[in-house]
């Protein structure tokens, strides 16, 4: 069993199963692979013409504009699409980098502790309390425009400190749980009681932080956006909210209402995929879950 | 004879707990006082007591998770608190802890095969492979067919499985010294047999040495039984120490007699003789805490039917009534002869 | 030694929804409960026992479901199943009749109330007219029978009274409408023994004084022993033995009830012949088949894998449910 089948198997066993059988997270992984495929394929198959025609302007949805179309008589479903691709990766990417810089700077100050890990806490406390938006402004002023990375890094610096924080203070509590006490006994290192013992029992919490943060990136790489720091694209959703809701008032039009509702609607349904997958992810980390075993 | 060697010593152990108010007097509590035990090698000395007699602490406290406030433990003749950390580090996993806990002492996300393959990897020689020695250290505690179990969670044993998963790990470093700490008491009884059986089998197969904790007497009994001791705690001192024999069958101090009296027996005849004799050696009454903590003298005298002003006043010493029996009590001449004979 | 039977449990099945399937909790239990005398059902955690004591209250969880069976109490001369009277009736019989005490150990009492307003609430809650003079007077005289200090324990919060005095206090407020039966949930679980033994008295005197029908669930076999009269063992959800408790105990004939008494480890009896029990517990999911305890018996023959054996009366009292005693 220690050949390369063995291995394969066993990631199959822990990470992939559970996800499968689990109908909620089944359906939330097939949200989340719909929408990358509309984000690699969808532009290819569907055409965009940012061409404004006015009298065009807040059509329903029909036969020939899926969504309908926008103030500008843009069809609303080809921007969305365009717009996936953006959306998937500001959402994405700065919430990754948030979520590994708060998984182990808390971790490590959670079962470290002593000065180390009050430092740390004073650390994390700076970034919580400056606020992100002058923040922001700041480094709009200071970088211009830059690239999609590093925006999404910048982004990231000021989304990992809570979750850091609570990280920390939930490691704080398992440290003195009687299994972590029987490792300590046992000598083991403390790279092992950190990611094999620990971190376990952590993750389904991780990934709810996780799900959090893309909800936050969704709207602040929209806010880079209008700040000038990223590059502006007026298929991102959260451009396109903005434009609805803010610059042409369609949410006091009745006939207008689909506009706004559809890319709510997308919006929802990506972090509906997200949390959906989460209870799957609950089952690979907490085996008790797993009731088919 | 050989002298036997003494593997692990608590001299003059006091462990003070405080608990600091807010602009009053703080209220010391006294986990454990004047504790003095030696453990001889390979022996099965049990530790009986109710809640709050501080067994735990003493269990704690003697395999290094605990530090005492006044006192000192000798771990193999070396004082554990004088140690540099790296001998520290050798004689650390000579000392096993098993937890109450089974639930709580092994990881739930973790295989069984993984319980107790990353402990292995540690310390294994590496002579077989690794599938083989998770296999035989199953099939040592009775986990069998070890095979069946590798990728099962712990959720799928019972509580007696566990324990003795527990005790497989425990015994992975090769220690010389276990600690068990109310092992059976989460578990169903008809699995604490075999669970108290294993480390009694262990015990005579490769001479470690074991201390049991328990508040049951009857699992004290059997696990000491053959040439172990049997010490009895009452918050934070121990009043009795020896043979299981002694202490069962001439019990001498009223608290370890009230105790064998108040343990159940399925034998109806016998559990009504036992509940008239109780009355004889245990005054019910409710006392605070706090009353039981400030007393300077035997801290059984509010329940004993015995005491005299010396109880009240002066603390009782550890006094040897014959082959090694001790006794923590003024009144150990005034002692009735014991009712019940040698149980049988 | 007949008598009235109070209660009959007849052909009761219980189950448990899971996402899984089905967690057989109770499987075929018959029961006769003798007026006037203490019946102990001993199983471990998991064994149903719970499930019993449940089903006769209707307190089971939402995904429970009595599947089959009659749960017949006797009131004025006639009997009543308490399975399919309405809802109403039952709450009328549920604490003046039938009184059940949890186990202290779950949060029975709340933390923010002082003992005595547990009094006046469940007088509240049965719409009862007393005055709260006479629940002090009513509530002191029964807390004294406990051993308690009425006055002091009336006035004080639940944190503040130790687990033996809490399990007595909740046994008080169960006795406040002088009910025919009184049903324990683990009255002695989590107790010292020195409190314990005190316990077994108290419920002993409680038992002569007020001449009432007690039926109390333990895993504790040597408590049962010294407490009741009659005994039902529970295993995997099956009564596998019950009768007069000194027959069960003193000479059992259910091989899982002689493996779990020569299990025991007490400070009376031989220590040399204490046999640990090998083998894990069954799974209530899928139980084995045939006889739910054949996998450990050191007993078993071809049949016992195969069929559920009956019940097998032994004698007036005495049944047991094993192919063993199939001739008998």
């Amino acid at each position: 069993m220690t050949n390369n089948t063995g291995i394969f198997k066993k990631i199959y066993m822990t990470y992939i199963r559970p996800i499968m059988l689990n109908k909620k997270s089944l359906l939330g992984f097939l949200i989340l692979v719909g929408f990358f495929i509309m984000a690699i394929v969808g532009p290819l198959m569907v055409p965009l013409s940012m061409e404004s025609d006015i009298s065009k302007r807040f059509l329903p949805p029909s036969k020939k504009h899926i969504l309908g179309t926008d103030y500008f008589g843009i069809d609303i479903f080809a921007q969305i699409i365009h717009g996936t691709g953006s959306v998937l990766i500001l959402a994405f990417l700065p919430s990754v980098f948030a979520i590994l810089m708060a998984v182990s700077i808390g971790i490590t100050a959670g079962y470290l502790g002593g000065i180390f890990g009050r430092v740390v806490n004073g650390i994390i406390d700076v970034f919580m309390t400056v606020p992100s938006f002058p923040a922001m402004l700041l480094m709009a002023a200071i970088f211009k425009s830059v690239n999609v990375v590093f925006a999404a890094f910048l982004m990231s610096i000021w989304m990992w400190a809570g979750p850091a924080k609570m990280i920390r203070a939930r490691v704080y509590s398992i440290r003195s749980m009687e299994f972590v006490e029987a490792a300590e006994l046992l000598k083991m290192p403390k790279s092992h009681i950190i990611f094999k013992e620990i971190t376990p029992h952590l993750m389904p919490y991780i990934f709810m932080q996780f799900v959090n943060m893309i909800k936050y990136s969704v709207g602040a790489s929209q806010g880079l956006m209008f700040l000038g720091l990223l590059k502006f694209n007026p298929c991102h959703w959260g451009a396109m909210l903005n434009i609805a809701v803010t610059q042409t008032g369609s949410i006091y039009l009745p006939f207008a209402i689909h506009y706004p509702l559809s890319i709510i609607f997308f919006i929802v349904l990506l972090l509906m995929g997200c949390t959906l997958l989460s209870y799957g992810v609950e089952e690979i980390f907490n085996p008790k879950l797993r009731t088919y075993e | 004879m050989r002298k036997s060697e003494i593997v692990m010593s608590l001299k003059n152990i006091n462990r003070v707990f405080v608990r600091r108010r807010f602009l009053r007097k703080s209220i010391p509590f006294y986990a454990l006082e004047d504790i003095n035990l030696d453990v001889k090698k390979g022996e099965r000395i049990s530790i009986i007591g109710e809640s709050g007699s501080g067994k735990t602490t003493l269990a704690r406290i003697a395999c290094g998770l605990d530090k005492p406030t006044e006192g000192s433990v000798f771990w193999f003749g070396k004082d554990v608190m004088r140690l540099k950390s790296g001998e520290f580090r050798e004689l650390r996993p000579k000392v096993q802890y098993i937890h109450q806990n089974p639930y709580a002492s092994i990881n739930p996300s973790r295989t069984i095969f993984d319980v107790l393959a990353d402990p292995l990897k540690r310390y294994r020689k590496n002579t077989n492979s690794l599938e083989e020695e998770v296999a035989e250290l199953l099939r040592s505690v009775g986990i069998v067919p070890p095979e069946f179990f590798f990728n099962k969670y712990p959720r799928h044993l019972s509580g007696g499985g566990l324990q003795r998963l527990a005790i497989a790990r425990a015994m992975i470093p090769k220690p010389e010294i276990i600690l068990a700490d109310e092992i059976v008491s989460m578990i169903d009884m008809s699995f604490r047999a075999a669970v108290v059986k294993l480390l009694i089998e262990l015990n005579k197969e490769t001479g470690i040495t074991i201390m049991m904790i328990s508040h049951d007497i009857g699992v004290a009994r059997y696990f000491s039984h053959g040439g172990g001791r049997i010490a009895v705690m009452l918050r934070g001192r121990i009043v009795e120490i020896g043979s299981p024999n002694s202490i069962i069958g001439n019990p001498v101090h009223p608290y370890t007699r009230a105790l064998i009296l108040a343990s159940p027996v399925a034998d109806k005849q016998l559990a009504l003789k036992k509940r008239e004799l109780l009355l004889k050696y245990n005054i019910q009454k409710e006392v605070w805490e706090s009353e039981i903590m400030k007393m300077k003298g035997c801290r059984y005298a509010f329940f004993c039917p015995f005491a005299q002003n010396e109880c009240w006043n002066e603390r009782p010493k550890l006094l040897d009534v014959g082959e090694k029996h001790l006794v923590a009590c003024h009144m150990v001449e005034k002692m009735p002869a014991w009712e019940l004979g040698s149980a049988r | 030694m007949e008598g009235l039977k109070i209660l009959k449990i007849e052909n009761l099945s219980v189950v448990y929804l899971v996402r899984e399937g089905s967690i057989k909790a109770s499987v075929d239990i018959n029961l006769d409960m003798v007026e006037g005398s203490i019946m102990a059902i001993v199983g471990e955690s998991a064994s149903g026992k719970s499930t019993i004591l449940e089903a006769m209250t209707r307190t089971l969880p939402p995904n429970g479901r009595i599947v089959s069976g009659n749960v017949y109490y006797r009131k004025n001369g006639d009997y009543m199943n308490l399975v399919e009277i309405k809802e109403e009736d039952l709450r009328k019989l549920r604490w003046s009749e039938i009184a059940l005490v949890p186990q202290a150990v779950q949060n029975a009492l709340n933390p923010t109330m002082r003992i005595f307003d547990h009094f006046m609430d469940t007088v509240n809650d049965h719409g009862v007219d007393w005055l709260q003079r006479d629940v002090w007077e009513k509530a002191n005289k029964l807390l004294d029978m406990m051993g308690l200090d009425g006055n002091r324990v009336l006035k004080s919060f639940p944190h503040e009274l130790s687990g033996g005095m809490r399990q007595r206090t909740l046994i008080a407020l169960s006795l406040l409408f002088e009910p025919k039966l009184l049903i324990l949930d683990e009255p002695t679980s989590a107790l010292d023994v020195l409190t314990q033994a005190r316990l077994i008295k108290v419920l002993d005197e409680v038992h002569h004084k007020l001449k009432i029908t007690m039926i109390f669930v333990t895993h504790d076999l040597p408590v049962a022993a010294e407490l009741s009269d009659y005994m039902g063992v529970v295993y995997g959800g099956n009564l596998v033995e019950r009768g007069r408790t000194e027959d069960v105990i003193g000479d059992p004939k259910h091989p899982y009830t002689k493996a779990l008494v020569a299990s025991l480890m007490s400070v009376a009896g031989n220590v040399e012949k204490v046999r640990p029990i090998p083998g894990e517990p069954p799974s209530l999911l899928e139980p084995p088949k045939g006889c739910v305890f054949h996998p450990r018996c050191p007993f078993r023959m071809d049949k016992c894998s195969k069929e559920i054996p009956p019940f097998f009366k032994l004698d007036e009292n005495h049944y047991v449910r094993c192919w063993l005693h199939e001739k008998e």
